[in-house]
């Protein structure tokens, strides 16, 4: 079998025009290959850095109250008295502005118990009450660095404009990054006792409550607790799961994905074309090569084995380009600061691609059988000439 | 007394090429390590018998029978296997590969058949030494004269001792001087090898050189002598 194998290899090998032809097939099934593979990871990585992101400043589900501020007594406590909630931090969200030296902005306020907040979410807040942490491109924007001060402006409510805008200057203590572009530039922490204070509500008033689940690996169990504490809280309340708030997007990711995953098995097919014009060209040029093969006793079985093994070869050495190809991708990706700049667009801190074996598999094992479903023509077009004629026709 | 053994058994055997019928029904027998000349004007059906009789066809009807095996029962694996362990071919135009020196065009059935080709290589300097062809198995094929070629050709009929030599036309394309020095080759070669040799001519010259004559006229068997 390997000695049938170097013999055919020497015949693809034998001449120059047929080692560029080679080299040219290699390459264009590995670009494609490496097209998809692309296209996949971005998406993949888009999928799941967008979902941690979301988990890590969000926690695993979010509780908003539809009517403003409610009282968090026991009623409250109860409900979230459930053995697969991990934990929760209470919360009072709210919008205002910030203002420095003539820059000013809205802003998301999220006043926060800082023990309890870091431990159901997968922030790092470090700030004392005095100060607030703010997003890495809220803080670019604002000119700020930590250390220097704000201006925290809030509305003093919404039901009747009879007082002025409570305003609060507060040393900015920290500066975050989400990997989310949007909330990086409009997220604002400050210690919930402060904007309590400033929005005059009293004690053990919140408006929102952010839930830690057990293993919360899992999105089936997110659901179902989702479920469960939009029974339990009723219409007065809004539950979302983590990934909720960029759902839409989610979702059109998703289909995307497959629609363009489809598409681009196109460009496998041209890739394949060319592996077909090689079986043609191999066919034509080594017809006299093959006829001899045969008359000195190598069975069609045996050729065939040794002509799969062959395209085979030629896939895996695809492969492995494709993956150096995907590897450089990756590396562009991470190193070449004109894709940071496409942050805003896709909503992340940057693009990257992530790939499991699965995706691997997809790409290779679907261009594989490509490959071998053309290699069996080839081979079927070959057997249907007579040796006998064959012999005659190429060497008379 | 010589007890003579059956190699060859062709019954019957037909052969068409579309509506055109190359062999009309011929039987004949052949003896091991005998050797035969099959004659006849062009198109009269010699090489489809001797392309029959070397498993790189199958007969239209009747059946041919080589050490008692029924050619015509092989699968298409188990007649390629035969060719290459059971035959040597001799073919006109040498069918040596231009892009491989004679020493691997040699090595080819061996390579084929796989396993080691250690005892081939050895064979093959002894018989290019017979033959006077050792400066030329590293050459190319397109380096070499006719007579060379022709010989490197033998060579690798040889390689794997087959039990049966083949030969159509290997004068062909040769001179006089080269023509005598190839048949007399052959015959002194298969004789050494204990091969039976059948060589298809259209050559008076060389088919004299040969003790058993089959003759063939239109498709159909005229005598044998």
């Amino acid at each position: 079998m390997i000695a049938s194998l170097k013999l055919l290899v020497h015949l693809v090998f034998v001449d120059k025009s047929s080692v560029r032809f080679v080299i040219g097939i290699v390459l264009g099934l590995a670009f494609s290959m490496t097209t998809i593979l692309g296209t996949i990871g971005i998406m993949d990585a888009f999928d799941f850095t967008l979902r941690s992101a979301l988990k890590d400043s969000s926690g695993d589900i979010m509780i908003q109250s539809r009517y403003g501020f409610f009282h968090f007594d026991k009623h409250i406590e109860k409900k979230l008295e459930n053995e697969s909630i991990n934990n929760y931090a209470k919360v009072i969200k709210s919008q205002g502005f910030v203002i420095n030296e003539g820059n000013s902005k809205g802003v998301i306020i999220l006043g926060v118990d800082i023990n309890s907040y870091n431990q159901v979410t997968g922030q790092k807040l470090k700030i004392t009450k005095d100060e607030l942490a703010l997003g890495f491109e809220l803080s670019k924007r604002m000119e700020v660095q930590v250390g220097d001060y704000l201006v925290l402006g809030l509305a003093s409510g919404n039901s009747e404009m009879k007082d002025l805008p409570q305003l609060k200057r507060i040393k900015v203590g920290q500066i975050i990054k989400h990997t989310i572009f949007q909330k990086d530039a409009r997220m604002l922490y400050v210690d919930n006792e402060v904007l309590a204070e400033m929005m005059k509500l009293g004690k053990d008033k919140y408006n929102g409550i952010v839930v830690g689940v057990r293993a919360s690996q899992g999105e089936d169990l997110i659901n179902e607790i989702t479920h469960t504490l939009r029974n339990d809280f009723g219409y007065d309340f809004a539950v979302r799961p983590y990934w909720q708030e960029f759902g839409a997007f989610l979702k059109a990711i998703k289909a995307e994905k497959i629609m363009i995953g489809l598409i681009l098995q196109l460009i496998v097919v041209i890739s394949v074309i060319n592996v077909l014009a090689f079986i043609i060209f191999l066919n034509e040029k080594r017809s006299r090569e093959i006829f001899l093969f045969k008359a000195l006793g190598m069975g069609q079985r045996k050729f065939a084995s040794v002509w799969l093994c062959m395209v085979t070869m030629l896939w895996a050495a695809a492969c492995l380009v494709a993956l150096l190809m995907v590897f450089l991708l990756k590396h562009f990706l991470n190193h070449f600061t004109y894709f940071e700049k496409l942050s805003e667009i896709y909503n992340l801190g940057s693009l990257s691609l992530l790939l499991g074996y699965g995706d691997y598999s997809l790409v290779f094992l679907s261009a594989l059988i490509w490959v071998l479903l053309i290699a069996w023509w080839g081979l079927f077009r070959m057997k249907r000439k007579s040796l006998l004629e064959g012999l005659r026709k190429e060497f008379a | 007394m010589n007890e003579t053994t059956l190699l060859v058994e062709v019954r019957n055997v037909k052969k068409s090429f579309g509506k055109v019928e190359a062999l009309g029904g011929i039987s004949l027998n052949l003896e091991e390590n005998n050797q035969y000349v099959v004659k006849g004007t062009s198109g009269s059906g010699k090489s489809t018998l001797l392309y029959l009789m070397g498993g790189l066809d199958r007969p239209s009807e009747g059946e041919i029978f080589i050490s008692g095996k029924n050619l015509s029962s092989l699968t298409d694996e188990e007649l390629a296997k035969f060719r290459n362990q059971f035959v040597g071919f001799v073919f006109q135009f040498h069918f040596l590969l231009q892009s491989m020196n004679c020493m691997n065009n040699i090595l080819l059935p061996g390579r084929i058949r796989g396993g080691s080709i250690e005892a081939i290589q050895k064979d093959t300097q002894n018989l290019a030494k017979i033959l006077g062809v050792t400066h030329c198995l590293e050459k190319y094929p397109y380096q070499l004269s006719g007579g060379e070629q022709q010989r490197i050709n033998i060579i690798r009929a040889l390689s794997l001792r087959p039990k049966l030599l083949l030969c159509d036309e290997p004068t062909g394309n040769l001179d006089s001087k080269n023509t005598e020095l190839v048949t007399s080759l052959l015959k002194e070669l298969a004789s050494d090898y204990r091969s039976t040799l059948i060589v298809v001519t259209h050559d008076n010259d060389v088919s004299s050189k040969f003790k058993n004559q089959i003759v063939l006229k239109d498709g159909k068997l005229f005598d044998v002598a």
